[in-house]
């Protein structure tokens, strides 16, 4: 599993105090304090009153404060009244101030839902029970150190109660919740830790699942600061957690997965693997630690046929990551092209048994002289041909031929050339015998650059592949001439030839969605290929291509950032190739992330308004009294007569 | 100002008889009237006895008494004689205002006092300030001549501001004549109110303010952003009349009417302050009798 548990140990961050309101909308009301200065500023007409002892009123006039000093109650009178009114509609807007103590420490509890919480541990409780007692365990805790939100996480996410510190509340809502339904949206659920953390960037956010889920999608909870809280019991839980498929050829497929498990104890079981009723393949697995087994399934199964993969275990409490079926993909047969003087036809045998796999009726052989003008080919094979100038970006085998540019130099021949070491794990020995192979004469290579050594002779690489600017090759160091060498003669040889085109076949398929979007993150998966190119468009409403990001070398479980901003974005994976000094990705995979689906937003916003406010509406009511009583004192008391 | 000629009702009228026009002394007459004064003299009227001292008149020796009784008592009459009612309305631009009008309500005093002088067989002189606008000095005897008093009131209108003495020296100056003479006036005047009636009192009348007023001069229902004009002068004051301004207006005519009230009291000026809101019977029972202005 990618994800740790347990550490709550998130620091508390001060911060200052920040006012906010509670009802921010009722701030537009201040606009309307503009009125009384305009009503201060436009004079009523005066009406006239028609009297006849207007010496008795301009006695009590002289009598009055002076005009000057009337100015100057007015204008106090008006900011006293403009006080007042402002401070009526701030304590109306609800101002409040973030406790810093009180928010320490936040935390969101998101509770996994999803179809697998159904499962019943021996103890006859269900996951999902399982979790709720769990969250209450701690839940006394994680009050006293700050407000708590809880989440129910599924298919959808439903904030069930906002940030709080009512542990009876939190006891409630854990009690009513009861429905279990679909798989947890990874990307929705990100989406929301995001937001939350956003604001609060100190939350502990703790996730209370049975860890059903791939593992990119652990990989991207974990990078956005989510602490996994297992929800385990006796027993263990294994499930798939990442795969991807291999198309060999027209009817073979190479299908790899790996199970991961958690809880404890030690599990025995079967992975089988079934094409409708009929049992294709079974492999053992045993689980005494807590590790991940990768296993690799080779079947030939006709394109369009739908596989299921169960992890069997009497132990292992059902879920649905115990069943993961795959659709076979299409193959397209290869366009090769043979680039020889002569070939040898023990050479042109073993292509020729690779019919599910070349495209025999679109093969073609030319000259050293002519080839580079052939166009359209997906692999070229190269027998006995020394190259002045670079190989053009493509696939490449390369029988005892040589090409500047390649990672690797040759020299001068040699003689009785003894094996030293071979690499088993590169596949491309398979079934061969190396007792029975015999090599005379090699030409001397030295490595320069990386490339992967399959067999290693006092001569040098014997056979190697590797990749280097857009050029994809298996190299075989010398003459496979019977009379040099045993190769040709050995039946596996074939094979060597299938498993090179294998290699240099297009990128393995994922099973799991291989890349995340996160606000600004690119979380990859684990199978991403390391040469790969990533190539990210933000693309327009319209579905044209604003902006564009190239990333190359990836790297399986490595996250790394991009500009990118939540919008509508298209993804591409695939093969670098250098197009007229342009970069062009020869897709393996392509997703585009709409932003309406994917982004926070609607009623599935986190609710994050943490209520351990100070509530400052009674000051700010207090002040407009205050200021109503002075006044009343200075105008109708009459302290500034 | 429209005129009212129907300024008093007939059964008020009948009221009004039973009153008496104050004279505390005896004022010399034109012509004998049947107005009883309080001075003791030659008249018709017994009185009383009193007890003989040195230097009465021995043609009012009761020797009936004496011869009877053995004491020397001297009898005492009542003069009956005329009395000469001046009534001098200020008919200023400032009367023609309230809610009730000044002047109207002046028109409605003037008749009551003067008929009642006419009742009794007074002789009214009707006086109207400024004289230019109106027809001078009338006089008024006996009770036939209460409608064309009436007449004369009712047609009474109100003109521009005049200085009260210079206009009193020349009704009085011509009259010269004493009795009573009754101001009904708001006392607004450009001259101030204090020489006219010291004036009145010095050329020998028994004078007697009746000052009227209005209720929106004492208790103005004025509020908020005014402009103030003068009805007589045209000059005005803009200002926004608040709670605080109007009471201290109330305040300054509270005691501007009091400084009105204590300088007629202080120089023998009987007073009395008439709101037009009054009814007439208020205005005799409250304030033309507690003013001693009726007897």
């Amino acid at each position: 599993m990618g994800i740790g548990s347990g550490d709550h140990g998130v620091s508390s961050q001060g911060r200052g105090a920040n006012l906010s309101f509670a009802h921010p909308q009722h701030l537009l009301w201040l606009w309307a304090l503009l009125l009384i200065p305009l009503l201060y500023l436009i004079r009523r007409p005066a009406k006239t009153v028609a009297l006849p002892h207007l010496f008795l009123w301009e006695r009590v006039i002289r009598q009055r404060s002076p005009q000057k000093r009337r100015r100057v109650r007015e204008i106090l009178g008006m900011l006293l009244q403009v006080a007042i009114a402002t401070s009526l509609i701030v304590a109306w807007s609800g101002p409040q101030v973030e406790s810093t103590e009180n928010v320490a420490r936040p935390t969101l509890i998101v509770l996994d839902s999803s179809l697998s919480m159904v499962a019943t541990v021996p103890s006859g409780e269900s996951r999902f029970d399982l979790g709720k007692s769990q969250i209450r365990s701690i839940l006394t805790e994680r009050i006293s150190m700050g407000p708590c939100s809880l989440v129910i996480a599924n298919h959808g996410l439903k904030t069930i109660l906002p940030f709080g510190s009512n542990a009876h509340e939190f006891e409630t809502a854990l009690a009513m919740e009861s429905k279990v339904r679909g798989q947890i949206d990874v990307q929705h659920l990100l989406a929301y830790v995001h937001e939350v953390k956003e604001k609060y960037a100190d939350a502990d956010v703790l996730f209370f699942s049975d860890g059903c889920l791939p593992a990119a999608d652990f990989l991207a909870l974990k990078d956005a600061g989510v602490t996994w809280m297992p929800v385990v019991a006796e027993g263990r839980n294994v499930g798939f957690v990442e795969g991807s498929t291999q198309s060999l050829s027209r009817f073979g497929l190479r299908i790899s997965v790996t199970l991961a498990s958690f809880g404890s104890g030690s599990q025995e079981g079967e992975v089988r693997l079934r094409s409708g009723d009929e049992l294709l393949a079974t492999r053992s697995v045993s689980f005494a630690q807590n590790v991940e087994h990768a296993l690799e399934f080779e079947v030939d199964v006709p394109p369009g046929t739908w596989l299921t993969l169960t992890w069997e275990s009497e132990k292992d409490c059902f879920a649905p990551d115990n069943v993961f079926r795959l659709f076979t993909p299409e193959f397209e047969p290869l366009k090769v092209l043979v680039v020889a003087e002569k070939i040898d036809r023990y050479v042109k045998n073993a292509l020729a048994a690779l019919v599910d796999i070349i495209d025999v009726s679109q093969a073609a052989q030319t000259t050293p002289e002519k080839w580079r003008d052939a166009q359209g080919y997906d692999l070229t094979i190269l027998i006995g041909v020394e190259e002045k100038r670079p190989l053009p970006q493509g696939r490449y085998i390369l029988l005892n031929s040589w090409a500047p540019h390649l990672p690797f130099r040759k020299g001068a021949l040699a003689r009785e050339v003894q094996l030293v070491r071979h690499n088993k794990g590169g596949g491309l020995l398979r079934g061969i015998d190396l007792r029975n192979l015999t090599i005379k004469t090699a030409a001397r290579y030295e490595k320069v650059s990386k490339i992967d050594v399959i067999l290693e002779g006092t001569s040098g690489p014997l056979i190697s592949r590797g990749q280097e600017e857009g050029v994809s090759f298996v190299h075989l160091g010398f003459d496979l001439d019977p009379k040099n060498s045993s190769l040709v003669l050995l039946p596996a040889f074939p094979l060597l030839l299938k498993d090179a085109i294998a290699y240099l076949l297009p990128p393995k398929q994922g099973l799991f969605a291989p890349h995340y979007v996160m606000a600004s993150t690119l979380i990859s998966s684990s199978s991403a290929q390391d040469d790969e190119l990533l190539q990210l468009e933000i693309l327009s409403e319209s579905g044209e291509v604003d902006e564009e990001f190239w990333v190359s070398g990836t790297g399986g479980r490595s996250t790394f950032s991009l500009p990118v901003t939540w919008g509508r974005a298209r993804l591409t994976l695939g093969e670098r190739r250098a197009f007229s000094g342009l970069n062009v990705c020869q897709p393996s995979f392509s997703q585009v992330f709409p932003p309406s689906e994917k982004a926070p937003q609607g009623e599935e916003r986190p609710r994050i308004e943490i209520r351990s406010f100070l509530d400052y509406a009674h000051w700010f009511l207090g002040l407009a009294l205050a200021l109503l009583l002075l006044e009343w004192m200075l105008f109708t008391r009459g302290w500034t007569r | 100002m429209t005129s009212n000629p129907e300024l008093l009702e007939a059964e008020f009228l009948a009221r009004l008889e039973k009153l008496d026009i104050l004279a505390r002394k005896i004022l010399a007459g034109e012509f004998r009237g049947d107005v009883r004064t309080r001075r003791g003299g030659a008249g018709s009227l017994f009185r009383g006895h009193k007890t003989y001292t040195q230097g009465d008149d021995l043609r009012f020796l009761d020797w009936n008494v004496y011869s009877r009784l053995g004491e020397l008592l001297v009898k005492q009459f009542d003069a009956e004689e005329n009395l000469n009612l001046l009534l001098i309305v200020d008919a200023s631009g400032s009367m023609d205002f309230g809610l009730n009008n000044k002047m109207m309500f002046a028109q409605r005093v003037a008749a009551v006092m003067g008929f009642i002088a006419l009742s009794r067989g007074a002789r009214v002189d009707l006086a109207v300030l400024p004289r230019k606008n109106q027809a001078g000095v009338k006089a008024y005897f006996g009770r036939n001549s209460t409608r064309l008093l009436f007449k004369d009131l009712s047609e009474i209108t109100c003109g521009d501001d005049f200085d009260l003495k210079s206009e009193l020296k020349a009704v009085v100056g011509k009259k010269r004549g004493r009795g009573v003479a009754l101001v009904l006036s708001d006392f607004f005047a450009e001259g101030g109110y204090e020489l006219p009636l010291q004036f009145l009192r010095h050329v020998g009348y028994r004078v007697g303010a009746l000052h009227v007023l209005d209720r929106q001069e004492l208790l103005p229902n004025i509020h908020g952003r005014t402009k103030l004009v003068d009805i007589e002068t045209g000059s005005s004051v803009r200002r926004q009349i608040s709670k605080d301004l109007l009471n201290a207006y109330e305040a300054e005519v509270k005691k501007w009417c009091q400084g009105v009230e204590k300088f007629c009291t202080s120089h023998e000026v009987a007073y009395a302050r008439l709101d037009t809101s009054w009814e007439l019977d208020r205005v005799i029972t409250e304030s033309l009798l507690k003013g001693g202005v009726l007897i």
